[in-house]
């Protein structure tokens, strides 16, 4: 699974557009096979990926996951687990289109950026 | 190693359509909520979400059973109620802006399609029928609870028992060999929290059920013999 981190200035211009969602009970973001329900955005705390019960990565702050699944249909070959306490902006099918219909260079050089294949 | 993409669902072919909030699009509409809902199946002990956590969308249940549960102050899990066929989850949340009151979680294999909270909220805006039907999901609902609280403080546990038998007739409940199967593999311990008494109570009412004849038991699954006894155990006028 490909992930990519952003930049914090990258961050920035998300900043306008998400709110910061925090997760008080460690859950699965999704499950091993399935498509994400949403994308995420990692600002703060805890994420891991992992196959079969064993942890293959741990993901960094400005990690992006499951966005680019989420647009292409694709099923994730990894679980990812969200620990208590994590801080993250969740990205919808619906953002993703809002987003395209806003002019500004920099968000649209951002948004395809994650979703690229 | 990659994944193969199951075959997406189309609404419109969905064999819950007819019980679901959205049954009364047009075909159109219906191919615009396919192209956009994301679709997936948990297995049994899943979760589709957890009590507490930030809501992003509600969850149609195509085909299967979901648990919602949500935990006492002493740990100890309380079922709220489940969810089958043509239901929907996570609305109430999306609707009073919290997050997730309850946990779901499959009971089985289970189909389950998600519409993020913004799709949802335009098509609320702009179709009344989804509208309307969602009105209708909730006032059931409302009803339903209503129907618990009055049941928990007015009745013994062998008529709450008896109630939740004929509940369960009612959404889950098949001809078989001329009775009634209650089409749905439910533990002890879940049915207990379903009417808020201990296992060992339970346990000791359903053998009085069927000493009485009016319940039989095949390893896990129940079989009702005789509904109108259990409407007159349950006080419920015919």
């Amino acid at each position: 699974m490909k992930t990519i981190t952003l930049e914090e200035h990258e961050l920035g211009f998300l900043k306008e557009h998400f709110q910061e969602q925090v997760y008080n009970t460690s859950t699965e973001l999704f499950y091993e096979g399935h498509i994400p329900h949403v994308g995420y955005v990692l600002l703060d705390g805890n994420v891991i990926l992992g196959k079969r019960k064993k942890i293959k990565d741990e993901l960094v702050p400005g990690t992006v996951l499951g966005v680019r699944e989420l647009v292409n249909n694709i099923p994730v070959p990894y679980f990812a687990r969200i620990y208590s306490g994590s801080k993250v902006y969740i990205v919808d099918r619906s953002s993703i289109k809002g987003l395209h219909q806003i002019e500004c260079p920099n968000l649209s050089g951002i948004i395809n950026k994650i979703i690229a294949p | 190693m990659t994944v193969k993409s199951p075959i997406p669902r189309e609404c419109e072919q969905c064999s819950s359509k007819a019980k679901g909030i959205f049954c009364n699009l047009t075909s159109p509409e219906l191919q615009d909520l396919s192209s956009h809902k994301v679709e997936n199946t948990y297995k049994k002990g899943q979760n589709l979400f957890i009590e507490g956590n930030p809501t992003y969308g509600l969850y149609c249940v195509s085909h299967g059973n979901i648990k919602i549960s949500r935990m006492g102050e002493n740990g100890k899990e309380s079922i709220v109620r489940i969810a089958t066929d043509g239901d929907v989850i996570g609305h109430r949340s999306i609707f009073s802006e919290s997050n997730y009151s309850a946990t779901a979680t499959a009971m089985e294999d289970t189909h389950v399609c998600f519409i993020d909270k913004k799709y949802i909220m335009d098509m609320v805006r702009d179709k009344p029928s989804v509208a309307n039907r969602l009105i209708e999901k909730l006032s059931k609902d409302l009803g339903a609870s209503e129907r618990k609280v009055a049941s928990f403080s007015s009745k013994n546990v062998r008529e709450k028992l008896a109630e939740l038998l004929l509940l369960l007739n009612e959404s889950h409940g098949i001809d078989e060999e001329g009775l009634r199967k209650i089409n749905l593999k439910l533990t002890r311990e879940e049915m207990a929290s379903l009417i808020g008494t201990a296992t060992e109570t339970l346990i000791r009412i359903l053998s009085e059920f069927k000493e009485d004849d009016v319940i039989e038991q095949k390893g896990k699954t129940l079989f009702l013999k005789n509904t109108d006894e259990l409407m007159a155990i349950a006080n419920i006028p015919m």
